[in-house]
Parts: structure tokens; C-alpha cells; sequence
């Protein structure tokens, strides 16, 4: 980790102070234990802020929509994914941008964490190889970096950046997806599943965390604002409204989300929005056999006809 | 007087014959204030909620009135909640800022009947807090972990006890149903000790903020200084001095209801004009906005801080945009303020 | 993948129908939506997404 800092300090600097770019986009430490914040860079002694951790979570992508100015950023191999997306949809020009690759091992959850420690405040966290030592008020306690990993990033099958102008380490070893979790959630009861959604959403309070955090979510009046007619209701009390807005946004970013999990940790209530993300991300894999953003060259799944697109949905005559 | 630690979930039940009884619940990994079925769901060993108690007061959805249109003309049936209702462990934070929140609702040009009539029917039991968090800053904002604004009576946990301290009237009705006994000496002593070893390591420095603020709106710290931000309303619902709403008439026909929600002025939606144009029309202005709101604006007409240092919107951002920094770097201070 | 989505989440079987229908096609069309009626008929209420409209303040109950 400390290898990769420095590295990502010294490219932030060279960057800068040879004015290829106005301001590399990276994380800094945040004001509470394991946790960061993304920071702004533009000189270059400053540079020295940015740091690289198992808390790195954001995917920085969000920021790189539309800019005039040239921009360096720091990413993993999720962030990469959704920077090619947002590039085959116009919304950034490869030309200003300059991609500081890192290959990640994952980023912890402090949900996780949090249910291991039972909701106890953490005062202090260090990290030591593969463990964290955790400190709060009458106990410490240590435990694997794996078994606190992201969801997404335990099931993570491109941890290294596909797309990059430097990378600042070895690759790590790559592993095959595993739809496992969507195959068990297809094959309960439709009445378990409603009712299992309907309790994740009843925590909903729409925040609109979730569709700010993702990348791909960029509209510039989003459905849930239109009045005439009116899609949805404001009200986070009406749950079939909270799923009905899932369910529309989730569909926006079919054949485009990257599983990135950027929604999942935002939201600050801990709602299973990946549940229904990965659905998706699934049937783009079996219907049409893409995963977004791997490559410039694969055109994006939905934006695509073919004669031979298998059509199942459609009734049978 | 004392109450033991085992005896308050019968004393909840007791409660619940005449009130709706509001408590922390676990969901999750966190604690939300929801109305119980049973004593015994209530939890009083926690941090703060993830989201204020206000929703109780001012609830996220609420339905003002609704409305039948036939031959005989319209019809309206106004809707307020007149139920009798207990909230039971809230932290003084959460008081004050129904203090703070009674300046919007109960003022000379205005008294909001629904808020209100909550107010006036609601109990608050509060709980003093010997371990304030680390993001928690009440003492720099006129708070304290045992400050008593707003409460009819405040538990002090001095182990498998808590000392009962009766503030009002109300609260003297209320504990009438419980099983108390006379604080002794020692117990006094040890909410003494509580309360003075009870450390809000968190600070923010608001001596001349509001000069500041007076004078800063075209400065350039703005725009750098909420550049993370993601533009939702994490911070917003999560405030407990957060009042702003939006009403909208729900109809089929000519029948309905008109409805109150919560609303947050990080939405791009929030200033919109009818004929399109919108003062406010990036993050930038919509955050400086925010942070002049709770600090300037709310001062200039209330006199008082719309901020309680309950520290969740710390918390809760996505980006860990933090409101200490923000402040820190407002006043121009390099060091910035965190534990 | 509409299908898939509104499936996955609660939708019964069957509610959710797709077909390619020109406007010329008239009768064909008059047909379909027949057929349709029927199938969803015999499906019964629906209890999936959307099932009761509660309204967000549950005035509508």
C-alpha cells in the first residue's frame, strides 16, 4: 500500500508540475477512521495529500463528466470500467484525461465492520498486512481485511484497470465472475422475493445517494423530478414507490452499470441495492454476452441491434 | 431518583396503555427511532440514530388535509395527529434542535397546527450521553452531552441504573407510572462523575463565522470548497434542524389529499423557476447556500446556530464531506478541527 | 431484460408481455391484446410491484 502512494504522489506531482493536467482527482484521508475523501489537487506540493488505502471506496469516475479542464485521476479497476463506458456515451474526451492505474485488492465495508463490532463506535483503526486492528472505547479488536471486503470487491473479476496512461503497481490476480448470489435470489418464491424487497426498500429515504454516487447516472432532470406526469411520488413512505424507483433506475443502467457498487455504499440506510444491479449485469452477460466498459472497442449492448438478438420475452405465437 | 436498567421495559409497556411510544430499535447495524410494540425492543445502549427523531414532529410524508368533490361541492377533511406520544432515549442534541425547529413552526407570522399539535402531546424522555462520538461537536454550538433544552425529563446512566431528572410538569405526570425509587447519595455522585467525564472531543470554532459569512459570498472558497459533493440529500435528511418541504396534491379525479415532504435544497429541483432559470444552478451555490442557511441566515433572523453538533451528516455523507473542515476552512484556519 | 427486471422483482409470470406488432397489422393486434386479457384474467389481482395503491400518505386505503 505504502509502494502505492508514494507512486501515486510522485505521478500527481510530475503531472502538475509539468502542466499535463489542472488537477489530478484523488483520496486524501477522511475525518473519521477507515474512512477517505476524494480531494482536488492542483499544485504540486499538495500532492503530497493523496494516499492510497483499503478505504478508497468511491468510484471517481462521477467526477469526470463533461469537463473542460484536463484532468489527472487516480482509479481502480471498477472506476477504469465506468470511465470507458462514459466514453463510448460522450461524456468524456480521452484526449483531457490522464489515467493513474491501480490494481485493488478491494476496499472494506464499514457496514461489515460495523456489524462486527456490533454498532460500537471505532475510535482508531490500523491496518497491519491483511488485518485490521480496530480500537474503540473498552476494546480492540483484530480481524481479516478479506472478511470485511465490499461485496462487489469479493466477487470483483477486473480488479486491474482496463484503461490507463500509468499503472502504479503489479497487476493482481484477476478471478471468474460468480452470478451465484442473482441465481439464488432467481430461484426463491416470487412471494419471498417481493417480500424481502419490500423490506430492503421500506428503509428508503430518498436520499437519492444511490443515483448521485453512480457514474452512469447523469440526466440532467432525472425522472423522480418530473411533475407532469408525475412518474413516481416524492414520498419515501410508499415502498412500491421506493421499488418502482429502483427498479427504473437499475433499468437505466442496463447493459452500462459496471458493478461498481458505488450506489450500495452511499446509501447511508444499507439498503441490498445490488440485488438488483447484478440482475442486470447478469442477463447483459447471457443475453447478449457483454460486460460494460471492458474494452473501447465493444459497442455498448443495448445500443446495439444484431438480427440474431435473442428475443425470449417476446409471446409465443 | 433512580430507575434500573431492568425495569424500564415494563415501564414502557405501562406507557404504551397511553401513549405511542417512540424508542431506539436496532435495524441493521444502527438504531432508528420507531414506535414500539413491546418494552423490550427498545435500545438505550447506543450512539446516536442514523436518522433524527424529528420525523416524529415533522414526519417525511404527511398528509395536511384531503379533499372529496361532488354534487354537493368540495369536501375537507383536515388531517392532525393528536396522539399522545412518548419519545423515550432521545439525546439532547435532538431537543435543542426541536428548539430550533419551533422557531419555523411557532413564530408571530406563522404557527403550523400540525407541528404543533405533535408538539404540544409528545413527552421527551431524554438520555444524557456519557460517551459523545467522535463526530459529535454539541459544545461548539451551544450544546452539551446533559444540556436539558426541550426536555421533560433526563435519564443520566450511572450504570445499571439510570438517575431520573424531572424537569417539567409533564415529565412529573409521566414517571409517575414507573417504578422508582430515591436516588441515593452515591448514585448522585456517580451522575456527577458522569457527567463531567463525558468529553466532546470534537470542535469547531464558530467565534465570527457569521461575520465571515456576512462578507464572503463572491469568494472563491466556494468553489472549491464543496467540490466532492455528490448533491444528494444524505446531509439533509439526516439534519435534525433540516425544516424545508415541498407540498404536492396527490389526486385521482377529484378526490385526493394534499401531502407534505421533506425536501433538500441540494436538489437541483429545489429553486427552479416556473420560466426555467434557477438562481442556484450548480452544487456550488446550492452548498454555500446550505452552509450560509445554518449559519448565517438562521442566525440572522433567529439568533440562534441551526446546527446542534450531532455529527451525522458526517456520518452519513458518501464522501465524508466533513461540516468541521468546511467551517475550519471558512474561518481560514489551516489546523483543521477533528479529533 | 424489462421482462427479466419485472420478473425478478415480484411481477407474476405472465403479466409482462412483449410483442412486434406493425401498424398495419390490425387484426393481428386486436387478437394479441385478446389473448393477453385473458391470460393476465385468469392470473387473478395482482400482488407484485405496484399492487396496492396506498398512496404515499395511505389516504387511498
Amino acid at each position: 500500500m505504502q509502494g502505492i502512494e508514494t507512486a501515486i504522489q510522485n505521478a500527481a506531482k510530475k503531472l502538475l508540475a509539468e502542466n499535463k493536467v489542472d488537477v489530478v482527482i484523488g483520496f486524501e484521508n477522511g475525518s473519521q477512521p477507515l474512512r477517505s475523501t476524494p480531494v482536488f489537487i492542483r499544485k504540486p506540493e499538495d500532492a503530497e495529500k493523496l494516499t492510497w488505502n483499503y478505504t478508497c471506496e468511491n468510484n471517481l469516475a462521477n467526477y469526470l463528466r463533461k469537463k473542460d479542464q484536463k484532468i489527472g485521476v487516480v482509479v481502480k479497476g471498477c472506476d477504469s470500467r465506468s470511465i470507458v463506458a462514459l466514453m463510448k456515451e460522450n461524456q468524456i474526451d480521452r484526449d483531457k484525461l490522464y489515467i493513474i492505474g491501480v490494481p485493488c485488492s478491494g476496499m472494506i465495508d464499514r457496514k461489515k465492520v460495523a456489524d462486527i463490532v456490533e454498532g460500537k463506535e471505532i475510535v482508531e483503526a490500523e491496518c497491519k498486512d491483511d488485518s485490521l486492528v480496530l480500537k474503540g472505547r473498552g476494546f480492540e479488536k483484530t480481524i481479516s481485511i478479506a472478511d470485511v471486503l465490499h461485496r462487489s470487491c469479493a466477487a470483483c473479476s477486473y480488479k486491474n484497470p482496463v484503461i490507463y496512461d500509468e499503472m502504479v503497481a503489479e497487476p493482481v490476480a484477476e478471478q471468474s465472475e460468480d452470478y451465484s448470489d442473482i441465481a439464488e435470489f432467481e430461484a426463491k418464491p416470487v412471494a419471498e422475493r417481493r417480500a424481502y424487497l419490500a423490506k430492503e426498500l421500506s428503509k428508503c429515504i430518498r436520499c437519492y445517494a444511490c443515483r448521485n454516487a453512480c457514474p452512469m447516472c447523469y440526466c440532467e432532470q432525472c425522472f423522480v423530478d418530473c411533475s407532469t406526469p408525475e412518474w413516481i411520488g416524492k414520498s419515501a413512505s410508499d415502498v412500491q414507490d421506493n421499488l418502482l424507483f429502483q427498479a427504473v433506475r437499475v433499468f437505466h443502467g442496463a447493459g452500462r452499470c459496471t458493478d461498481c457498487g458505488a450506489c450500495e455504499r452511499a446509501c447511508p440506510m444499507g439498503i441490498n441495492l445490488r440485488i438488483l444491479t447484478r440482475k442486470l449485469v447478469k442477463d447483459a452477460k447471457e443475453l447478449f454476452d457483454t460486460e460494460a466498459g471492458v474494452n473501447m472497442e465493444d459497442k455498448p449492448a443495448l445500443s446495439t441491434f444484431n438480427a440474431d438478438d435473442p428475443q425470449p420475452f417476446l409471446v409465443k405465437e | 431518583m433512580i430507575i434500573t436498567k431492568k425495569d424500564i421495559p415494563s415501564f414502557l409497556d405501562s406507557l404504551r396503555n397511553n401513549y405511542q411510544v417512540f424508542a431506539p430499535v436496532k435495524q441493521d447495524n444502527y438504531t432508528t427511532f420507531k414506535a414500539i410494540n413491546s418494552g423490550s425492543d427498545a435500545v438505550l445502549d447506543y450512539g446516536n440514530s442514523k436518522i433524527p427523531p424529528k420525523g416524529i414532529l415533522f414526519p417525511q410524508t404527511e398528509e395536511l388535509f384531503r379533499y372529496k368533490v361532488d354534487e354537493k361541492g368540495t369536501h375537507l377533511e383536515e388531517t392532525i395527529d393528536k396522539e399522545q406520544k412518548v419519545v423515550f432515549g432521545i439525546r439532547p442534541c435532538d431537543a435543542k434542535s426541536i428548539a430550533l425547529l419551533d422557531n419555523v413552526f411557532n413564530n408571530n407570522k406563522y404557527k403550523d397546527p400540525y407541528y404543533l399539535t405533535r408538539r404540544e402531546n409528545t413527552v421527551l424522555v431524554g438520555l444524557g450521553c456519557n460517551e459523545p462520538q467522535n463526530t459529535c461537536f454539541c459544545t461548539s454550538v451551544d450544546g452539551g452531552p446533559f444540556d436539558t433544552t426541550n426536555l421533560d425529563i433526563l435519564l443520566v446512566d450511572i450504570g445499571d441504573k439510570f438517575v431520573v431528572e424531572v424537569l417539567t410538569d409533564k415529565g412529573k405526570d409521566l414517571i409517575k407510572a414507573a417504578n422508582c425509587s430515591d436516588a441515593s447519595d452515591s448514585d448522585k455522585e456517580a451522575a456527577s462523575k458522569a457527567k463531567a467525564d463525558a468529553n466532546v472531543t470534537g470542535k469547531v470554532n464558530i467565534d465570527g463565522l457569521k461575520e465571515k459569512l456576512d462578507n464572503n459570498f463572491y469568494d472563491e472558497i466556494w468553489d472549491y470548497i464543496s467540490e466532492k459533493c455528490l448533491g444528494c440529500a444524505a446531509c439533509t435528511y439526516s439534519c435534525p434542524t433540516c425544516h424545508c418541504f415541498d407540498i404536492v396534491d396527490e389526486a385521482e379525479d377529484c378526490d385526493g389529499c394534499r401531502v407534505r415532504n421533506w425536501d433538500s435544497c441540494m436538489f437541483p429541483l429545489f429553486t427552479l423557476h416556473g420560466s426555467g432559470h434557477n438562481p442556484r444552478p450548480s452544487g456550488k451555490e446550492r452548498f454555500r447556500n446550505r452552509v450560509m442557511h445554518k449559519f448565517k441566515y438562521f442566525v440572522d433572523v433567529n439568533n440562534a446556530t441551526a446546527c446542534v453538533g450531532c455529527g451525522r451528516c458526517i456520518q452519513n455523507c458518501p464522501v465524508n464531506l466533513d461540516i468541521r473542515e468546511v467551517l475550519a476552512d471558512i474561518q481560514g484556519s489551516e489546523a483543521r478541527s477533528v479529533s | 431484460m424489462l421482462k427479466n427486471l419485472l420478473e425478478y422483482m415480484g411481477v407474476d409470470e405472465g403479466r409482462v408481455n412483449f410483442s412486434w406488432v406493425s401498424a398495419s397489422e390490425g387484426g393481428r393486434f386486436a387478437e394479441l391484446i385478446g389473448e393477453v386479457t385473458e391470460k393476465v384474467k385468469q392470473l387473478g389481482p395482482n400482488e407484485g410491484l405496484i399492487a396496492k395503491e396506498s398512496g404515499c400518505c395511505g389516504c387511498k386505503e
